[in-house]
């Protein structure tokens, strides 16, 4: 049987079993919810996702569907299943987005277990939801594709809660640790197989499909609600260590099993939102460093050394209760210590590849509780972010961005 | 003298004004629950899914409505979100898993069937309507 099909299943007959023991009807326990959304991307000369620089792309999509039930009045059920589509990513493919077993011991201590969202930043838990979004796109020096399946999800143990400090305000906490899933399809493996492959192409040699399987994966988040009144700040810090595996080309020997290994070593994210009225302002700022290893002869050869830095800042200005106008300043370097682009251009790239700025202007209009539009205007300079679709024989610096959204949800 | 009756006049009205739009909701909860106030600051923390149980450790079970001049009114005085705020404040903690949403009712009928029916609620309905059955809950600062 399917695995994905097995585990629908599977989670159903629990529910609906858990459901059955307490003896009340189904449809007085189960909330089901959920949300559609479809984009239009149109952009000058670099391609955001596939064809988009041509006749423009509508392959941007989400899809999610969330099942949630409280079990007894302390533990609680809930998953929810998301297809979505990023050019060739996703392909619409029905995944287990997040599914986990809550029991809250009170305001100030619980505990999930299953997959469960990485509360990265501000708005990674629900960054598919485009009507929790305040933009379609949004900044990619912190939520972009490259690293999202290390952000995404993990498979653990979380615990959290809020603890009250009276005068000082309160704080929400959630400490995680568990494993993630790396596809093989993910921007970063990709990385790294053309990191080594450059580093052997002297050699003659090659290496094949990498694979990779987590080690180690730990963190926290918190979040300081100030007793100013909208104001809270925070920040997450992650760490994560993975071995990968492939098979070396040799022009003698043949084909020979190697591996490596992918630190993220003390990554963090601050963050900052202040609500005053209609205006809302966010910003955040990112140090994730990214150490590959190839593992040779028993010892480990440093392929890759580098501290990725971002930062943005965005306001929202809601007129009434439906427009809202935003804008968005995000800057991003491929490596803290080189805001140049040397290191892209020893890569033989672009210096423009070492970074990725974006200035951006959006309207955002909620029709109602259930439909929100969107149309926004990005102007870029650089492709640090951003070269995922691009031909790397064929790139502009500065380009622009069209996006125009619609997004359903219930 | 005229000039300052006439201001003494306006303030006094514009405040009895503000009086009643601070007024436009009734709290209430199941006569069984045995709360008599509860402080601004709480109610907040309920409304956000912040604060879950009672003092005396059950669960506190909270409606509310999805629009309207009560539900307007509430928001404004307690968590200072506007309706359409409110609403996608929950659906963060719905979609991202953080929480069960919070239970939306579409009329004061169903809101006092649910205070009726559940004896750890608590809801609202507007200053003019019926409250018979159900126990007002005092709002204090």
């Amino acid at each position: 049987m399917n695995k994905k099909l097995f585990t629908c299943l599977l989670l159903s007959i629990f529910m609906l079993l858990t459901i059955s023991l307490t003896g009340e009807s189904v449809s007085e326990r189960i909330r089901i919810n959920g949300f559609l959304s479809q984009a239009y991307v149109y952009s000058s000369h670099n391609d955001f996702i596939p064809n988009s620089s041509k006749n423009g792309s509508f392959e941007m999509s989400e899809f999610g569907l969330t099942f949630s039930v409280d079990i007894t009045e302390k533990l609680r059920f809930g998953c929810q299943f998301l297809a979505r589509d990023f050019g060739p990513i996703g392909n619409h493919n029905v995944k287990l987005d997040w599914g986990f077993a809550d029991y809250k011991f009170s305001n100030f201590l619980g505990i999930k277990a299953g997959k469960i969202k990485t509360p990265l930043g501000l708005y990674n838990e629900f960054r598919d939801t485009d009507a929790l979004i305040p933009m379609a796109i949004l900044p990619q020096s912190i939520y972009d594709e490259s690293m999202r399946p290390v952000f995404i999800a993990y498979n653990g143990i979380g615990l959290y809660g809020n603890l009250d400090t009276g005068s000082v305000g309160d704080f929400d906490y959630h400490l995680f640790t568990g494993t993630i899933n790396h596809p093989d399809d993910a921007p970063y493996i990709n990385q790294i197989q053309a990191a080594v492959n450059q580093g052997m192409a002297e050699l003659g040699m090659s290496i094949g499909q990498v694979t990779m399987d987590t080690e180690l994966f730990y963190g926290g988040k918190i979040v300081w609600n100030t007793p100013l009144s909208g104001l809270r700040l925070g920040g997450t810090y992650v760490l994560t260590k993975s071995v990968y595996n492939s098979t070396l080309y040799h022009p003698l020997a043949g084909a020979l099993p190697i591996s490596g290994k992918m630190e993220i070593n003390k990554t963090f994210f601050l963050f900052g939102e202040l609500a005053l009225g209609n205006l809302t302002l966010t910003s955040e700022y990112m140090e994730l460093p990214v150490n590959i290893y190839l593992n040779l002869f028993e010892e480990d050869m440093l392929l890759s050394d580098e501290v990725m830095q971002g930062w943005y800042v965005m306001a929202a200005y809601t007129i009434g209760d439906k427009l809202t106008l935003t804008a968005l300043y995000d800057r991003f370097y491929a490596d803290k210590g080189d805001h140049q682009g040397l290191g892209a251009m020893k890569m033989g790239y672009p210096d423009y590849f070492g970074w990725q700025k974006d200035l951006a202007f959006g309207l955002r209009f909620d029709v109602n509780f259930n439909w929100t539009l969107k149309l926004e205007w990005h102007n870029f300079d650089g492709l640090a972010k951003s070269y995922v679709f691009v031909d790397l024989f064929n790139t502009e610096r500065k380009w622009n961005m069209l996006v125009a959204k619609a997004s359903f949800n219930f | 003298m005229k000039n300052i009756n006439t201001l003494m006049i306006s303030l006094l009205l514009l405040s009895l004004s503000s009086l009643c739009l601070a007024g436009d909701y009734v709290l209430l909860i199941n006569p069984v629950n045995p709360a008599e106030s509860i402080s601004r600051d709480d109610l907040t923390d309920i409304l956000l899914g912040k604060k879950t149980t009672w003092a005396d450790g059950q669960k506190i079970k909270i409606a509310v409505y999805k629009k309207g001049e009560a539900h307007r009114a509430l928001l404004k005085d307690t968590v200072k979100k506007s309706p359409m705020q409110f609403s996608l404040y929950w659906k963060k903690i719905l979609f991202s898993g953080s929480g069960t949403p919070i239970q939306i009712v579409n009329n004061e009928q169903e809101m006092i069937d649910f205070i009726i029916k559940n004896p750890t609620a608590i809801g609202y309905i507007a200053a003019a309507g019926k409250i018979e059955q159900l126990k007002v809950i005092q709002v204090i600062e």
